[in-house]
């Protein structure tokens, strides 16, 4: 194999091997559970892929992990550690929401539009906050956005349980987005909504500006030595703070897009960890895009086969669970392996014997 | 070396596993065995295991598999926004009535429960309109009288635990909601219904799921006298329960017996027996009836105190009996006690 094969084929070795140990050691705990593996795999993968409503509700699910994958991505290229995508999408979604409802009279699609810009804007006003933290103080940005994610919810939450609480509701929700708001459904059926349009655009751009602008090659030197990218005269501060607000812009258009176009009205704690599957996608997909992409419908069917996998089968839907935690595992042995580049040192071993 | 033929290995492995898993995507039956009735049950946020609601809805429909020989079913979903497919698919899929613990889901039901007439859905703690919809309601407020009523008299015995001579009682929500002040009202209503002094000192935790939060509150609420405290916030609640032990005063549980949690400083718990609503809910199913409302107080044995096992020897007994002379007096009607979320 020619050394440009092997760049490309590398990655994506080393990305399906956790994916598939994780399938494999699943399938023994699915037939400790007492149920069996092949019919519990197959009742997953044919509930996410068979038929056209099946894989629009996985395209569905795959939307929102999209862009908190990408979202985490750009940060992590740069080796920013930006862990609070969970937060900046919580306060994009209640932006998106609070717009949704109050902006009476604004004609459907700029409506739409509004939102969405609303919500990104909120999401990137968040991130600014421990960007310029680690840009002109140096706080570590891992602390401060890992920190910053429970005030956003709890703030959200408080948002939705008094000033803007829906008369009546037994739960802390606000009152529905109008009509004019929605991102419109495409089929009677299926939840797949406008929602996926603006994840699919915002992959366009996001691959456009890794590949092809100055800027994600700048990143790229960041991510892997700051100190040289420094040197030849980048200003590292200022790149962190526009990194950081791609980063919180994705995010808080991942809240707002599932607000628009699934929820149609904010409902706090609402999202199941969006955030920090973005980031085990991230970390799948090597911060490539299409690797997000990739890993984004992989988990995107793990969650719509599961449910349907629940529904058919009857194996519980906690062992989706167990198979994500299996793949978050096994990646952390490959990010090991990597990390002390085990490969290497066997490779160069051999490579030793043989010569000798 | 070794380390390559493993990766080989594995994904040779793989790949055979995915080639098997291919050949069979068509595998599943729908057979519905001799027009056997099928009842499924779609579980709230915090699904099974959470020794409240949930359980107790599950536990409800386990007896109904079992006396009554319908095919049952439980599912889980992850979070609020797969309401849509859960209904759509039971109901797809040949279940005569499907059961939704999550309010969350009232939005949406009302809609597929059109596309399915002959599904019959049934939904708890709130109310949806609608021919094939059945809305379960809980009186809570009942069994909050009793246990507001309860409350007023042993705060006064000192020498009982930790009690102080005072006529004042806590209250800790989750969130301030009409669902939740609903029981608010009723043990309000109950504590001063035997005495009008009674101080009752409200706190609200603004989540479900934060017991830390719900001790600290409980304890600024003893710090307050308050040595009777009522909790209706969920896992939150855990933490009150916590907190009353801490001091050696009283806590009071709800929706499941709750007594044991803390022995000896759970005075007693407000249940809903939520596992008798779902049984009578697939009683209905096997003869088709179904009633649009089922309202379940204390009459109905909907909503009842726990049997005390651990306190009722340490109060003084006429307490108890004057509990079942009240209990008796809003079954016949002669005490009213006010519902908040009714106008």
């Amino acid at each position: 194999m020619n050394k440009k094969q092997k760049k490309w084929l590398l990655p994506i070795i080393s990305s399906l091997i956790p994916v598939m140990l994780a399938f494999i050691v699943g399938s023994f705990l699915i037939m400790l559970s007492g149920y069996k593996p092949l019919e519990a795999y197959s009742a997953l993968f044919s509930g996410a892929l068979s038929g056209k409503i099946a894989i629009m509700n996985t395209l569905f699910a795959t939307t929102p992990l999209i862009l908190t994958g990408l979202a985490t991505a750009i940060a992590f290229k740069a080796n920013i550690y930006n862990m609070g995508v969970e937060g900046q999408l919580y306060l994009g979604a209640f932006t998106a929401a609070f717009l949704g409802f109050t902006l009476q009279g604004t004609p459907p699609v700029i409506h739409v539009f509004i939102c969405l810009i609303g919500g990104a804007l909120s999401g990137m006003l968040f991130a600014l906050i421990p960007a310029i933290l680690k840009a002109f103080f140096n706080v570590n940005e891992m602390v401060v956005t890992l920190m910053l994610n429970y005030a956003a919810i709890l703030f959200t939450t408080y948002l939705a349980s008094f000033p803007f609480k829906a008369p009546g509701a037994s739960n802390a929700t606000t009152i529905d987005i109008l009509p004019s708001a929605e991102l419109p459904r495409f089929f009677q059926g299926s939840q797949l909504n406008g929602g996926f349009i603006v994840a699919i655009g915002v992959f366009i751009m996001v691959w456009f500006l890794i590949n092809k602008m100055k800027l994600g090659y700048e990143m790229n030197s960041i991510g892997r030595n700051i100190e040289f990218s420094e040197y030849v005269g980048m200003n590292i501060a200022k790149k962190i703070i526009v990194i950081m607000s791609i980063s919180g812009i994705v995010a808080g258009l991942a809240g707002a897009g599932e607000i628009l176009g699934t929820h149609r009205r904010f409902v706090s704690e609402f999202s199941p960890d969006y955030g920090w599957t973005g980031l085990t996608i991230a970390l799948l997909g090597k911060h490539n895009p299409v690797g997000v992409l990739a890993g984004a419908l992989l988990f995107g069917i793990l969650k719509n086969g599961g449910s349907s996998m629940e529904l058919m089968v009857g194996v519980p839907r906690s062992l989706i669970d167990v198979i994500q935690g299996l793949i978050i595992l096994f990646l952390a042995v490959d990010f090991l392996i990597h990390h002390f580049s085990l490969v290497t040192k066997l490779k160069e071993r051999f490579n030793r014997k043989k010569v000798a | 070396m070794v380390k390559h033929r493993l990766n080989l290995f594995s994904v040779v492995m793989a790949v055979i596993l995915m080639v098997v898993l291919s050949g069979c995507g068509s595998t599943e039956s729908n057979a519905n065995e001799e027009g056997k009735i099928k009842v499924a049950m779609i579980t709230s946020d915090g699904g099974l295991g959470d020794r409240s609601f949930n359980d107790s809805g599950y536990e409800g429909l386990k007896k109904a598999e079992k006396e009554l020989g319908i095919e049952i079913k439980v599912v889980e979903p992850q979070d609020v926004s797969e309401g849509e497919k859960y209904l759509t698919q039971l109901a797809q899929n040949g279940y005569n009535l499907v059961i939704t613990l999550n309010l969350g889901h009232e939005k949406v039901l009302k809609d597929i429960a059109t596309q399915y007439p002959d599904t019959q859905f049934a939904i708890f703690n709130t109310e949806v309109e609608g021919d094939n919809i059945t809305s379960v309601l809980f009186h809570e407020q009942e069994g909050s009288f009793l246990a507001g009523a309860l409350a007023a008299m042993v705060t006064k015995d000192e020498g009982v635990n930790n009690i102080n001579g005072d006529s004042v009682i806590g209250f800790v929500g989750g969130v301030d909601s009409p669902g939740i002040n609903k029981f608010l009202v009723g043990y309000k209503e109950g504590a001063k219904y035997i005495d009008p002094q009674t101080k009752v000192i409200v706190g609200y935790s603004n989540s479900f799921a934060d017991p830390s939060k719900g001790k600290e509150i409980a304890l600024s609420q003893i710090e307050q006298k308050a040595d009777i405290i009522y909790q209706v916030a969920g896992a939150t609640g855990e933490g009150v329960m916590d907190g009353a032990k801490s001091k050696n005063v009283f806590a009071i549980g709800v929706d499941s017996d709750q007594d044991y949690i803390a022995e000896g400083n759970v005075l007693t718990s407000v249940m809903k027996r939520v596992d008798i609503a779902v049984y009578d809910l697939s009683k209905s199913a096997q003869s088709g009836k179904y009633d649009s409302k089922i309202e379940l107080g204390l009459k109905e044995n909907g909503v009842q105190l726990s049997e005390m096992k651990y306190t009722k020897d340490m109060i003084n007994p006429d307490y108890l009996s004057k509990i079942d002379e009240i209990k008796e007096k809003i079954n016949n009607g002669e005490i009213k006690v006010t519902d908040i979320t009714k106008n």
